[in-house]
């Protein structure tokens, strides 16, 4: 990016992922979203296109691309189906540990894999207990002769029973040191799928818990040295949270649309309360572009390893989440009683936005680490 | 309501008995309710058994005569713990008020007694899909033939007009372009059935159905009209004003239920070795929460007491303490989930129902946008 726009190429990835997206998505959202659906018929097109591998070196097989590029196709996607951008970037999120912090016979094994999408990935961090304080992680990974034991309990977890290998956090020592990363692989004897939830939202995109019973990880799957997995943690976060940005940008932007379309077919309809009407959806436009440059800023600092990209990051996914959950609650309003039944998109889209909100760290972790960054410890 | 904003002893009773029941018969059902959104008669008829229809109305008609504000506490004790039972409970009460205001003597004896047993179902039609709720663009049309009205046209998203036994239907008795030309309509299942096209899946309170009907040569007695041809302009504002009333007892409720839930949640949920109650930035956040619950609170009751005391004003106040109330349960409930965090998001917790049902408050009778429209015309005299 130069001059705050975007290049000619840039422009025309974009396209052809909103083309993809909206091909793809539109005929099956509705049924995604009633019926939880995890369509791999889709999700192989994706691959095909890509889209699973965006984040993965082109020495792998992937797309290489750069934060920037993944924000902005994942943009795309979530103005469409905030379901579907979870698909992308959930998978994102699981090789980050790998990419980071994986030697390159662990990258050379799996990375070309999640690059065509055959290996689905997902990221084993929170515990019931370990939300936003992740320190207080209790799974522990007991070191035998070749292998570590795993016992514990992982909740909340994306991609649960779909993934064919997870990013795991797990303790192999006390206190903040302790935490130790490792690559999973889902057939992982002592491993199973516990309890799958049931969201008010992004019902496509599946989540539940992870049980280990005396789960066995050979040494070899030890993501660099014991008491790293903290550093991989923090490093995900880093790319990750703009990218929930980017989806928070690319679901108002999406609802803005429908919106926006909706009052202009409907001024009749909307007449009594078109003037306000308008300054509603100038306050939205307002906020979504603010949002929209703050995400892409962000993403032109990580790229460049700028020392601030922790505190943007976290500035990014609150001000964007916020703003689409805000948005969505008010697009939901120009539609009127219409707009809360399902013969429109809209009520899911406001369903979704709100988990945004959450996850990623809670948008009042955000504001701590922003805090942070701005006092000083 | 006394003059020194307390509630009387009578009215604490009602409350307190309704809290007990609604925590102990449909708190355990609420989950279900919304995941199956199948109407819930058993409840229905636990709201027959306490009488629950009949306290705003006169003994006369076997009511308890204890005012529209008794009605809202117990709508905001049932809204705390399920939305789609506090409608469930609201809709007989606007038809009732209704038919007690404008009908006649015969439509009163003949109906209201029924309404405040519980017996009577009802719903009202007002909504279309071209019109909206804005009364001046309905399009159903009702011919007079002879000692008939012929019915024809469409009403969208009338709740509850699968379980009801009588609507009241606001429909056009002429086409002159004034308010002159709705008239009401009381229509009688038992007499004239209508038909459902279609029931419309929505986001919340899925348990009462919104229904598209279809009247098709719907031939009622003239004796059915309520008020005088041409009055159902009138009617339906006062409508809207009952509903507004009773949809933010119903909003109260939601707001009440999601902030009691946080803040037992926020207190025993252990992160960084404290209960995040104890972190500032949460403690904020359940104080803005708390201060709009109360002061939703005292402008609804106020609104209560004023109708209450025969001031037309009340309904002034009524359709702010909807505006007020609905944002203020949006807030309070969105924000009941952010602090809940995964947890809140998941059907394990009730406060993405909440979230849900908040929602629709912000969008009946008339959204908020055109509340504040009718707010600002009575501000401004116009």
């Amino acid at each position: 990016m130069s001059q705050f726009s975007l290049t000619d190429e840039q422009k025309e990835f974009a396209g052809k992922v909103l083309d993809l997206a909206r091909r793809e998505l539109l005929p099956m959202s509705y049924d995604i979203d009633k019926k939880g659906l995890y369509p791999w018929d889709i999700v192989k097109k994706f691959s095909e296109f890509g889209l699973m591998g965006l984040a993965v070196p082109k020495e792998y097989g992937g797309m290489g691309c750069a934060l920037f590029d993944v924000c902005l196709a994942v943009e795309q996607v979530a103005s469409v189906d905030v379901s579907a951008a979870m698909w992308v970037g959930v998978n994102i999120g699981g090789l980050l540990p790998l990419l980071n912090g994986g030697n390159e016979e662990q990258k050379r094994q799996y990375l070309p894999k999640i690059a065509t999408g055959e290996y689905i990935t997902g990221v084993a961090f929170t515990e019931p207990e370990a939300g936003s304080d992740l320190h207080s992680l209790r799974t522990s990974a007991a070191r035998r002769s070749d292998h570590y034991v795993i016992n514990g309990r992982k909740c909340f977890i994306s991609n649960a029973g779909i993934a064919k290998v997870y990013s795991l956090l797990a303790r192999t020592g006390k206190g903040k040191g302790g935490i130790t990363g490792f690559i999973l692989d889902a057939d992982a004897p002592g491993l199973s799928v516990g309890k799958m939830e049931r969201k008010m939202g992004v019902r496509g995109s599946h989540t539940g818990d992870l049980i280990f019973e005396d789960c066995k990880i050979p040494f070899e799957k030890r993501l660099g040295d014991e008491g790293e997995g903290t550093g991989l943690a923090m490093g995900m976060l880093n790319f990750t949270r703009p990218l929930i940005g980017a989806q928070a940008v690319g679901l108002a932007a999406g609802v803005f649309e429908y919106t926006l379309e909706y009052a202009r077919e409907n001024k009749t309809r909307l007449a009594p309360c078109f003037e306000i009407i308008k300054y509603k959806l100038a306050d939205m436009a307002i906020r979504i572009e603010g949002a929209r440059q703050l995400v892409y800023q962000t993403a032109f600092l990580a790229d460049s390893g700028h020392s601030d990209t922790g505190k943007f990051s976290s500035m990014a996914k609150c001000f964007a989440t916020d703003t689409a959950m805000d948005v969505c609650i008010e697009a939901v309003s120009v539609f009127g009683p219409r707009g809360y039944t399902s013969d429109y998109s809209v009520e899911r889209f406001m369903r979704d936005a709100k988990i945004l909100q959450i996850y990623e760290g809670t948008n009042q972790i955000q504001r701590v680490t922003i805090a942070k960054a701005l006092l000083g410890r | 309501m006394s003059g020194d904003y307390s509630l009387t002893d009578e009215q604490k009773m009602v409350r307190d008995t309704v809290r007990r029941m609604a925590q102990e018969k449909i708190a355990p059902l609420a989950a279900e309710i919304d995941d199956t959104g199948v109407f819930p008669s058993v409840i229905r008829e636990q709201f027959k058994e306490l009488g629950l229809f009949g306290l705003a109305f006169p003994e006369a008609y076997g009511g308890s005569e204890m005012g529209i504000l008794s009605s809202a506490l117990v709508l905001e004790e049932i809204g705390r713990i399920c939305s789609s039972s506090a409608i469930i409970c609201a809709a007989p009460i606007t038809t009732g008020l209704l038919i007690l205001e404008y009908g006649s003597d015969q439509q009163k004896k003949s109906f209201i007694p029924g309404i405040v047993s519980g017996n009577t179902t009802t719903a009202v039609a007002l909504f279309e899909t071209d019109a909206g709720s804005d009364p001046e663009r309905i399009a159903t049309y009702a011919e007079k033939a002879g000692d008939r009205y012929v019915i024809n046209g469409k009403k969208g998203l009338v709740d509850l007009a699968d379980e009801a036994g009588l609507i009241i239907v606001f429909a056009r008795t002429k086409n002159s372009g004034k308010p002159q030309d709705i008239s009401a309509f009381i229509i009688e299942k038992d007499l004239t059935p209508w038909s459902i096209e279609r029931t419309v899946e929505k986001m919340g309170t899925t348990a009462i159905h919104a229904c598209e009907l279809v009247f098709e040569g719907c031939a009622i007695p003239q004796k059915n009209r309520m008020g005088e041809e041409g009055g159902g302009q009138i009617i339906a504002a006062r409508a809207r004003g009952l509903n507004c009333i009773l949809a933010a007892a119903r909003g109260l409720g939601i707001a009440q239920g999601a902030l009691d839930y946080a803040l037992n949640y926020t207190k025993e949920r252990v992160q960084f070795g404290r209960p995040i109650s104890s972190f500032q930035g949460i403690q904020f956040m359940l104080a803005d929460m708390a201060a709009l619950v109360e002061t939703g609170r005292y402008l609804l009751y106020k609104a209560c007491a004023e109708v209450d005391r025969g001031q037309a004003e009340g309904y002034y106040f009524g359709a702010m303490a909807k505006c007020f109330i609905s944002d203020a349960a949006m807030k309070v409930a969105t924000d009941a989930i952010q602090l809940l965090g995964g947890y809140g998001y998941m059907k394990d917790h009730p406060v993405e129902r909440m979230m849900r049902d908040a929602k629709l408050i912000q969008l009946v009778e008339g959204t908020n946008y055109t509340q504040h429209i009718f707010l600002a015309e009575g501000l401004l005299g116009l």
